[in-house]
């Protein structure tokens, strides 16, 4: 369903120029053009530099992806570590026993935490609760604040002993981990993890209890799945409009492009040109049936009728999956033996390999191609936001014209709360537009 | 814990590294009675380094147009060195002032907040650290025990007058227990 967009034929020529998507992960900004109320032009303008780090892999020993790739990210850098990881052992032909796959997953529960509790409590709640930032939300809800503080710093301290460090952890490598956590170490982290547990369970009930806009466009939504497993780290790629591929096929399905306002690229559904949504809504809609069960208790009993496409929806998707995330690693670190050993030993050999793994903000999609003495001739990496440029464009294009005689600051206001539900990399931070209104 | 000491910088970008390599070479010496931290973490994690102590010290890099070495000593939050270091240190834009902020809207004790900043010559990747820092770096932790003792809270320092100490000879004159000479004036 879209929204009507009917504007008065007296309302004057309109452009809406947002110079900076200030506290943003990158550099970006908003040009919206409208004339007799009808909206002409929208350009969500990225104007980051190009940091090329498909070019510098090239010529790297395949061991050295995983650290430099979770370089690209300070927020959800074991996403970069999964999807080099898993593609390069696709290359190699390398499979990982049991013990390093829930490992993996439990690496990725860590990050999830971590990046869920910042953007539900510290980035997008001040949106729902009418504050400018986090800090002024503070004074009236400390104890919001507090208990997002205490959820995300669980999730950092469970990657710090997972990875090496909480920021672009080190332990990962082809084949699995330099080195694995002792059983004793992990499970001084249960209480720790109960504790989130509950407190995810409130934060679900906290958000279903927010006000959301009436919004739903007709979405494509496109994540990983698994048929056992909520998807993390594998394995196929469905979409809601049918789309069922293998991510060796990912680039038959969906196209990166450039665009002459961007310097991110912007990706599309090859055979209908159309945009796609990915992230934690796409991946709630797609897959909730396979949620941990009082995550899925949580999600089926919160009031909202899933599937939701209302993107405000997803600070919800969000809430639902850190309390899975929180029961997962629960699940694993309870039953956790250290395995016999922490990777496997394989045989370099020329080779290529996909795969697409879920950081907290979507499908990451990542293929080599290695030569016979392990060095990287080809990478490329598609990340989730590259992914939901257009669909932001398409939503705000959906959105605006509803809210284009509005003051200013109000338009600026609704269309960075758009966009923060999309993408912690592009809407990480809170209020971030620098707005600038020419009217003629 | 009297006091943590928070070595900042870029340990790969020459004179950029001072303040991880003061840090450094206290932790390789031993008996220090600080706490000494390598780098801080960035976004809001940088609330864990301001808790649970009395003050805390930031070691840094500075580039303000003294001749390199000059050691500066400033209390926190400043108008007179903006730290520009500690301002970055989050990809989000959230540093030292966010999370003052933070803190005190969460109604957090804050401790009392110090830059110990060396003057750089040079901050450029690969490159090794100037000879002006060098020293710099040298008497910092030679004196170190007397410059604790200036910063206690009964030590000299108000921790409200910005210092600035020529190179070579500010921290001799700590060691003899008499107030440095404030040449900079700030």
């Amino acid at each position: 369903m879209s929204q009507t967009n009917t504007q008065p034929a007296s309302l004057p020529l309109r452009t809406v120029k947002v110079d900076y998507l200030t506290r943003v992960e990158g550099e970006g900004g908003l040009y919206v053009r409208a004339e007799g109320g009808q909206l002409r032009e929208v350009k969500l303008n990225i104007f980051e530099p190009p940091r090329f780090f498909e070019a510098f892999l090239r010529g790297r020993h395949f061991q050295e992806v995983p650290d430099i790739t979770a370089r690209i990210c300070g927020i959800c850098p074991v996403a970069y570590q999964m999807s080099s990881v898993h593609a390069l052992e696709a290359a190699l032909g390398v499979k990982p026993g049991p013990e390093i796959r829930l490992l993996r997953r439990l690496l990725y529960c860590a990050e999830w935490i971590e990046s869920h509790a910042l953007h539900i409590y510290l980035l997008q709640a001040p949106d729902f609760l009418g504050y400018d930032s986090a800090i002024a939300m503070a004074a009236d809800h400390p104890r919001v604040v507090e208990q997002g503080l205490r959820l995300k710093k669980i999730g950092n301290n469970l990657l710090e002993l997972l990875g090496g460090r909480a920021t672009h952890p080190v332990s990962v490598c082809v084949g699995g981990f330099y080195k694995v956590p002792r059983r004793k170490d992990l499970l001084k982290l249960r209480s720790d993890l109960e504790w989130g547990l509950q407190a995810s369970l409130e934060t679900v009930r906290f958000v279903t209890g927010l006000k959301f806009p009436n919004f739903a466009p007709d979405y494509e939504f496109v994540s990983v799945s698994h048929p056992d497993e909520y998807p993390m780290n594998e394995r196929r790629i469905v979409s809601s409009g049918g789309v069922d591929v293998e991510p060796a096929e990912y680039e038959r399905v969906f196209v990166e492009e450039h665009v002459e306002h961007s310097t991110a690229l912007h990706s599309r559904k090859v055979e209908t040109g159309t945009s796609y949504f990915v992230g934690r809504l796409a991946r709630l809609n797609l897959n909730r049936e396979k949620l941990m069960p009082r995550a899925r208790e949580a999600a089926e009993t919160c009031g909202i009728a899933w599937p939701s496409r209302n993107p405000f929806h997803g600070i919800v998707a969000r809430a639902v999956e850190m309390t899975h995330a929180y029961e997962e690693a629960l699940a694993i670190v309870e039953a956790y033996q250290e395995p016999a050993r922490s990777r496997e030993e394989f045989k370099v050999h020329a080779g290529e390999g996909s795969a697409a793994t879920e950081a907290p903000r979507g499908v990451l999609y990542h293929r080599y191609q290695i030569n016979d003495r392990g060095l990287v001739e080809f990478a490329k990496i598609v990340p989730p936001t590259s992914q939901n440029y257009r669909r932001m464009e398409d939503d705000l294009r959906l959105y605006l014209p509803g809210i284009l005689d509005r003051p200013e600051p109000q338009i600026a206001r609704a269309c960075e709360d758009l966009i923060r539900n999309y993408d912690p990399c592009i809407s990480c931070s809170t209020h971030f537009l620098k707005l600038k209104l020419d009217r003629e | 814990m009297p006091m943590r000491v928070v070595g900042c910088g870029n340990a790969w970008a020459g004179d950029d590294s001072a303040g991880l390599e003061i840090v450094r070479r206290l932790e390789e010496r031993g008996g220090c009675p600080c706490e000494l931290l390598e780098r801080p973490q960035a976004g809001v994690e940088l609330m864990e380094v301001l808790r649970g102590v009395e003050t805390v010290l930031f070691l840094d890099a500075v580039s303000s147009g003294a001749p390199a070495g000059t050691l500066h000593l400033v209390p926190l939050p400043s108008a007179v060195i903006v730290p520009r270091t500690l301002g970055a240190i989050s990809s989000h834009g959230w540093g030292l002032a966010e999370t003052l902020r933070l803190m005190a809207a969460l109604r957090h004790r804050i401790p009392r907040l110090g830059l110990l900043g060396v003057e750089i010559e040079a901050a450029l990747p690969g490159t090794p650290r100037s000879a002006p820092v060098e020293s710099a770096i040298q008497v910092v932790v030679e004196r170190f025990a007397a410059f604790e003792e200036f910063l206690a809270p009964e030590g000299q320092w108000d921790w409200v007058t910005p210092r600035r100490f020529a190179p070579g000879e500010a921290l001799c004159s700590l060691a003899k227990g008499e107030a440095p000479t404030d040449k900079g004036g700030f």
